[in-house]
């Protein structure tokens, strides 16, 4: 394995606040960025990390001047074994993904998955990062980010791995679980539906069971079913029962059946009710007709009644003559009356002439002789009329009767007439040329029977339709019957074979829970073993990290660390007393500010002085590890630092810039570190950096 | 991949697997295969694999139950 690359030169542009491009020469030596916060000490620590992952580690971390106009840019000029290499990355404005390139030192463009395949497949993590971390595999072993604790550790031990199969046996189990819900719900309501539609099936062939169409006590079976819908269709229509016929299925004979019905009742049955239908207006018209006629020989004979009463009251005579007769009674009754009269008249005159002397005629004034005169008047006025005006009386009185009787004889005719009229009209709204002739013949009767006979006979055939119907439909009905249970016969047969499917199901999902079951298992061998690995090998990392703490920390009162046994394979490090080996708490609010940033350097010291396995590049980026520190901290530090770099090109950015400057060249040889200073920032030019 | 370490670490798994069912023994077969050769991503994925191969046999025989329950 070929030593790893060592850092040469950066060139940053557009990264961050830099504007255009400054380059910072490494010459592979060690850097420290010195000066107060704010001036882009942390920025050229970042630039460093994006160029090489991609990745400044930080979430949601701008790394593009978004005021710069040009390409967010970092070239890191390598080395290894003496020859040059290029790593570039850029992010151009608009672009939300950078892009990196790698060229060797013959100007070749190299895949930097195959060159650098630790730092390609992870990105930077935040704050301290050592890149030089334990490496125990070869190949494919992510770089560490020794930040984390239980990462470093694990990393430390070679169980990277382990630790990784775990972490997704355990998720695989927890999804497997979910999974294994959502199965189970499929399945259990696949099985509920396919048994309530076999229930459902069961209570309808149970239903047709308990009252079946059929004769006899076993059901049929489809080819005797199939067979009695093609007698039923030979019995609609026999010539409807073809060889096709006999090859098509139950449902499709029962189809043909009942079309063959539909289309045999619309053949017979249908003309004859409409034949009776019209028998019926015919008899209704006929009927009237017969009370026509009836009413007719009624008031003939009311006619022939009154013409008979009329003749009896004319007495033999006519009724010209009875007039006659009763106006020569009349005259002869006046002149009869008259006389009498004139003799009454005559008297009185012939008194009053006798009371003054006049004795002569009263008309003629001749003198007559007085009794003669006297006998002759007395004559007049005793003339007998009574017998001529009983005759008048009696002859008016026939006369009136005869008139009565004639108008009484009148009257009838007319109505006769009017009933003659309607019989007529009626008649003649027949087209039937029998009617006609029948009614003007006499013989209505004999032909309002036959017709009556004619829809008697109709009628008696469409009752034996009706009756063929009803029986037909009842075989249809039970035929209808005997085919649903078949269909259902048919179906549970079919869901029999769906319940085989179903258990097949239901098998597959056995095996489904037993994979599950099989990945428990080894999911809690493979902790299991880690477990013990991490037990049997955390004691001695947490010695070594008890001895960098000591001389970080010059033994305060908390001089022991400790790695949590119970915890297992899950690290957790406590802090503990040798003046109290007992007890041991978490070091969080238990330490001061200096051993709470000594503790965090701990594992970075601790387990890259045990390691001396190659790797890909040999860095340690330390961004601010002097926070809380005091001076005497500080120089343990810078002389870990130098220790360390030895081996190692160290990074390391902080605000100590006093005491560094003053320690620095006690632990560095001069030619060995390049101290940088960034002054005065501004948004156009970026930090100006002063490299000593 | 597989590094002395590491081997032995799935050799130290299968010990421990001893005593279990040889359903977990017969699955870690593979699953060591892949984690030895291509390290726990790869061992994820075989999982995985696996475990859709057997919900989709399930999903798929539902499936064909489903359509036949009320076919």
């Amino acid at each position: 394995m070929a030593d790893g690359f060592r850092i040469e030169r950066i060139s940053i542009e557009g990264f961050k606040g830099f504007t255009t491009t400054q380059a910072i020469d490494l010459k592979n030596r060690h850097v420290f960025l010195l000066g107060p916060n704010g001036k882009g000490k942390s920025s050229i620590v970042e630039a460093i990390r994006w160029g090489l992952f991609g990745s400044t580690g930080r979430r949601n971390d701008v790394v593009r001047n978004g005021s710069y106009v040009g390409d967010c840019r970092v070239v890191i000029d390598l080395s290894r074994d003496g020859r040059a290499w290029h790593l570039t990355r850029v992010l151009t404005p608009g672009s939300g993904e950078s892009r990196a390139e790698l060229v060797d030192h013959l100007g070749d463009v190299r895949n930097i998955r195959d060159v650098l395949p630790q730092i390609h497949s992870l990105d930077a993590g935040e704050g301290t990062h050592i890149i030089f971390a334990a490496q125990t595999a070869p190949l494919g072993r992510p770089p560490e980010d020794l930040s984390p604790f239980e990462k470093t550790v694990i990393g430390h031990l070679g169980l990277t791995d382990a630790s990784a199969l775990v972490s997704h046996l355990e998720t695989f189990v927890k999804e497997q679980e979910e999974e294994e819900a959502r199965l189970t719900r499929l399945v259990d309501d696949r099985r509920d539906r396919l048994t309530d539609r076999i229930s459902q099936l069961e209570r309808q062939r149970g239903a047709i069971l308990a009252a079946p169409p059929w004769d006899g006590d076993l059901p049929p079976s489809i080819a005797e079913t199939e067979q009695k819908a093609k007698g039923l269709i030979k019995e609609i229509a026999p010539d409807e029962l073809d060889d096709e016929s006999s090859a098509l299925l139950l449902d499709t004979l029962i189809d043909k059946a009942e079309r063959a019905l539909e289309e045999r009742i619309r053949l017979h049955q249908t003309p004859f009710v409409k034949k009776l239908d019209q028998l019926d207006d015919t008899l209704n018209e006929l009927a009237t007709i017969s009370d026509i006629l009836t009413t007719i020989g009624r008031k003939t004979n009311h006619l022939l009644e009154a013409e008979e009463a009329r003749d009896r009251v004319l007495n033999g005579t006519s009724l010209d003559e009875l007039r006659k007769r009763e106006e020569s009674q009349r005259r002869s009754a006046g002149a009869l009356a008259l006389r009498r009269r004139l003799g009454e008249v005559a008297a009185e005159l012939m008194k009053c002439n006798e009371d003054v002397g006049i004795m002569s005629c009263l008309i003629c004034g001749t003198d007559h002789e007085r009794d003669e005169l006297s006998d002759r008047i007395s004559a007049l006025s005793q003339t007998d009329d009574e017998k001529s005006v009983s005759d008048l009386r009696e002859t008016e009185d026939q006369l009136q009767a005869v008139l009565e009787a004639d108008s009484r004889v009148s009257e009838l005719g007319e109505n006769l007439r009017a009933c003659e009229h309607d019989l007529s009209e009626v008649v003649a709204g027949f087209e039937d040329e029998k009617l006609v002739e029948a009614v003007s013949g006499g013989e209505f009767g004999d032909y309002f029977e036959s017709v009556k006979q004619q829809r008697a006979s109709i009628e008696k055939q469409i009752h034996g339709f009706e009756d063929w119907l009803k029986s037909v439909q009842a075989s249809l009905a039970k035929l209808h019957d005997e085919a649903r249970f078949q269909s259902i016969q048919q179906a549970l047969k079919s869901l029999k074979a769906v319940d085989d499917e179903m258990q097949r199901a239901e098998r597959s999902f056995e095996h489904f829970v037993e994979f599950g079951e099989s990945v428990r298992g080894v999911s809690d061998a493979v902790r299991s073993t880690l477990t013990q690995e991490l037990r049997d090998k955390v004691p001695s990392v947490a010695d070594e990290f008890t001895t960098v703490f000591r001389a970080l920390t010059k033994n305060d009162y908390f001089d022991r660390l400790v790695i949590d046994d119970e915890q297992l394979p899950k690290l957790e490090l406590l802090v503990a007393s040798s003046s109290d080996p007992s007890g041991t708490l978490h070091p969080t609010g238990v330490l001061n500010g200096q051993a709470e940033r000594a503790l965090a350097l701990v594992p970075h010291f601790a387990l890259s002085q045990a390691e001396e396995a190659p790797t890909e590049v040999y860095l340690v980026l330390l961004d601010d590890p002097t926070r809380a520190f005091d001076r005497e901290h500080i120089e343990i530090l810078v002389e870990r630092l130098a220790h360390l770099g030895q081996r190692v090109q160290v990074v390391v950015a902080t605000q100590e810039t006093e005491t560094f400057r003053e320690l620095l060249p006690k632990y560095f040889k001069l030619q060995t570190y390049v101290v940088i200073e960034p002054q005065d920032w501004s948004p156009i030019d970026g930090p100006r950096l002063v490299v000593e | 991949m597989s590094t002395g370490g590491e081997t032995a670490f799935s050799d130290l798994v299968r010990l421990g697997m001893s005593v279990h069912h040889d359903r977990e023994r017969t699955l870690w077969v593979p699953l060591r295969h892949q984690f030895d050769r291509e390290g726990p991503d790869a061992a994820r994925e075989y999982l995985l694999a696996q475990r859709q191969q057997l919900a989709e046999q399930v999903e798929k025989q539902l499936e064909q139950v489903d359509g036949r329950i009320n076919g």
